[in-house]
């Protein structure tokens, strides 16, 4: 029989027997968890309290060349909804809650109260790749709770502060999100907008489309940024926990060669001449011909980035820099100062003008005014067709080549617009017995006017062709570092500073009493000029008769030229000639100009009362 | 012989004393324990609440960040010409552009530039005499907008 002892001794051991395997078991256990597979429960674990944040920085900023804003980014709230949190879990036919709050939505936005109750619905139909309801098999279709609903995007500040509030006292908590967000933004309106172009926004993303915003995209977008870090339950990082921050980084800002105030003159004399001659395009430019540096450049028709529904293709192109024209008589100097240069031909040189009508291997070619004959002096103020052909006749088709293309036409003016013409010079055997008569009066031949820009700089410059610049430098804001754009020095165009100097007189007699641009001339200041008028060639249809294209090119004070301007207007009505619809023009910009560069007139210079 | 029943007692209540002193030492431990761990409870709400303020500063700061940025574009546009223009012909404003000569720039140097200039330009300094009438002073014209 077994006593008291052994029965206890027994159990013991039955119950070390049960233990021991169980401490074992929860030691194994314990092991597996702690420490073999402590990593995997870690991970999921974090990726419970763990949130990932991406910040983005801001896209660079466009400035003048004096630090004046001209694209920026504004701050806004993107509203989005769920309005699954808008029902009543005690009556869930209760709409009263969607009632209200469409109803301060439609008065905040201005917009239609039955679109945001729409927008609520708490419910919405599942669709298909293509966008439609898919048909469930009770032959209706097929809904899914509405928990995202995207309210308004870009809203300013005040106005979501407002709504914040209203939401607040009417407690309907939980519905609305406000996410902070900037927006692309030109403060300026239409001016500059050809060349600054514009970004469209795809998924919360920039995306450059043309101009400026398309050229300097890859310095100008921002880099994201990412924070990774253990939160609690309101979603606030937790004092102790694991933080990973990477820094955003805002794009480069540009900094253009373009001066604001003097852009704001130029828009405003090219409103009022676009509004007085109604041309089909009006293109000017006004550029610093000792360092290139554009100063003004502007466009009609034009359009307001801010505002899409002015967006066309005709508006939206910078035409100035994409579109090829025949230039007209603007080009002249450039044969005839070349021909000064290489000693054919002297400013006293007579030309005989055959009354008007020259025939040339049975072509006519004719001036607007019959000349019996005019020094070469003459046939620059006169703007003589016949006796420009004749002098370039007296330098060759390789000279007269050599002297175009010396001046860059036929080439790009390599300033930052992807799409610029190259306009269109044709190598000497392209060109036919008549080409040498055509291409010195500029038929013939395409030019951009940024490119005839950069010749007159030339000729403003003593001779000096400069490289044209539009991007002055581009800042890296997180460092204040600056890196200047830089060019190539400027050549010189002229063997004998004499002939350019000539030149320079023969061009001021055009804006003098008996020249062809008396209309352009400044009291008080020497304006030396060049018009031109040309006939609009249509491909396939030749020259279109009463379309023209009319320009005016100077530069002032003649002698020590502060700046240089390029007016073109493509098919003005009521009048054509250069003299009539652009010289005019030039004036009005030039006269409100040397104003503001604080350039006094000479006072032999101002009329006599 | 005497103090032997004494000497008894008190080796009956050294035991006692021993484990008070013994128990006090603990309790003062315990307390000092407890009190280090109410005061790591304590700086803990503290940093946590810190956090939340500095947290709470962060987002103001970044709400009066963008208030100052949307002023600063706001600005950008009151101060376009194409504003100001029209704002001068809503009031009617009489506004010229001055002549050449009416305009002068003052450059204000800093100490470290102004030590550089040596005196005696100072005396030579001769701003520019306006020259009235030189320039035909138009006034600023109305341009017609379709």
């Amino acid at each position: 029989m077994l006593s008291n002892n052994d029965t206890i001794r027994i159990r013991m051991k039955w119950l070390t027997f049960l233990l021991v395997p169980l401490a074992v078991a929860l030691i194994v256990r314990l092991y597996v968890i702690q420490i073999r597979d402590h990593q995997e429960y870690l991970e999921k674990a974090r990726a419970r309290y763990t949130t990932t944040r991406v910040t983005s920085g801001k896209r660079g900023e466009i400035y003048d060349v004096s630090g004046n804003l001209l694209v920026s980014n504004i701050p806004c709230v993107h509203i989005v909804a769920d309005p699954m949190n808008l029902r009543n879990p005690k009556r869930p036919d209760d709409q009263s809650k969607r009632r209200k709050l469409a109803f301060l939505l439609s008065r905040t936005f201005e917009d239609s109260y039955d679109e945001f109750y729409q927008k609520l619905s708490p419910t919405r139909f599942r669709r298909d790749k293509d966008g439609n309801p898919v048909i469930g098999e009770n032959g209706k279709a097929e809904l899914l709770p509405n928990r995202y609903a995207v309210i308004a995007r870009n809203v300013p500040l005040d106005v979501a502060e407002k709504l914040k509030e209203q939401v607040k006292v009417n407690k309907i908590n939980n519905v609305l999100t406000f996410s902070d967000g900037y927006m692309r933004i030109y403060p300026k309106g239409r001016m500059l907008a050809n060349v600054l172009g514009y970004t469209n926004v795809v998924n919360d993303a920039s995306i450059a489309q043309i101009g400026l915003e398309k050229y300097y995209d890859t310095q100008m977008t921002a880099a994201r940024g990412r924070e990774r870090f253990e939160r609690d339950r309101t979603g606030r990082p937790l004092p102790y926990g694991m933080r990973e921050f990477q820094e955003s980084r805002d794009g480069h800002n540009v900094y253009l060669t373009i001066s604001e105030p003097i852009q704001a003159i130029l828009e405003e004399e090219l409103d009022a001449a676009f509004a007085e001659w109604r041309p089909a395009t009006l293109y000017a430019a006004i550029a610093d011909p000792k360092t290139g540096n554009i100063l003004a450049i502007a466009q009609r028709p034009n359009f307001d980035p801010n505002v899409r529904s002015t967006f066309t293709p005709e508006a939206a192109r910078t035409r100035i820099a994409e579109d090829g024209i025949e230039p007209g008589s603007i080009i002249k100097p450039f044969t005839i100062g070349k021909a000064l240069d290489w000693g054919y031909v002297t400013a006293d040189t007579v030309i005989d003008c055959d009354k008007g009508t020259w025939f040339y291997l049975g072509r006519p070619l004719r001036d607007s005014h019959p000349y019996d004959t005019l020094t070469v002096a003459g046939v620059i103020q006169k703007s003589s067709n016949i006796g420009t052909a004749k002098v370039a006749l007296l330098l060759g088709e390789e000279k007269v080549y050599q002297a175009l293309s010396s001046f860059g036409f036929g080439q790009k003016t390599g300033l930052p617009f992807p799409l610029e013409t190259a306009g269109l010079l044709p190598k000497v055997k392209r060109w036919d017995g008549l080409s040498i008569t055509r291409f010195p009066i500029g038929y013939g031949v395409r030019v951009s006017p940024l490119q005839m820009l950069r010749a007159y700089c030339a000729l403003a410059n003593h001779g000096w062709l400069p490289t044209l610049r539009l991007v002055d430098r581009v800042e890296d804001p997180a460092t204040g570092e600056t890196v200047k754009v830089k060019t190539p020095p400027p050549v010189q165009m002229f063997e004998h500073p004499a002939a350019h100097q000539t030149l320079v007189e023969m061009m001021t007699m055009v804006t003098k009493t008996g020249g062809t641009a008396v209309k352009a001339a400044i009291p008080g200041y020497e304006v030396a000029g060049k018009t031109g008028t040309s006939r609009k060639y249509i491909p396939g249809h030749g020259y279109a008769s009463g379309k023209y294209f009319s320009s005016f090119v100077g530069f002032v004070p003649a002698r020590d030229p502060a700046f240089v301007m390029l007016v073109t207007m493509d098919e003005p009505k009521g009048a054509y000639y250069g003299s009539t619809v652009a010289a005019p023009t030039f004036r009005a910009v030039g006269e409100r100009l040397l104003r503001l560069m604080n350039i006094p007139p000479d006072p032999a210079l101002l009329p006599k009362k | 012989m005497k103090n032997k029943p004494r000497r008894q007692a008190r080796n009956q209540t050294a035991p006692i004393g021993g484990m008070l002193l013994t128990g006090l030492k603990f309790l003062v431990m315990l307390a000092i324990l407890t009190g280090l761990v109410d005061y790591y409870i304590y700086l803990n709400q503290k940093i946590a609440e810190t956090e939340r303020a500095i947290l709470n500063n962060r987002q103001q700061l970044s709400r009066t960040i963008r208030e100052i940025e949307q002023l600063r574009i706001h600005k950008e546009q009151l101060s376009a010409w194409p504003h100001i223009r029209a704002m001068i012909l809503r009031f009617d404003l009489d506004l010229r552009e001055p002549a050449p000569g009416q305009v002068a720039n003052i450059a204000v140097l800093s100490p470290a530039q102004a030590a550089v200039i040596p005196l005696e330009n100072a005396s030579n300094f001769n701003p520019a005499a306006p020259a009235p009438g030189t320039v035909p002073q138009t006034p600023l014209r109305r341009v017609s907008r379709n």
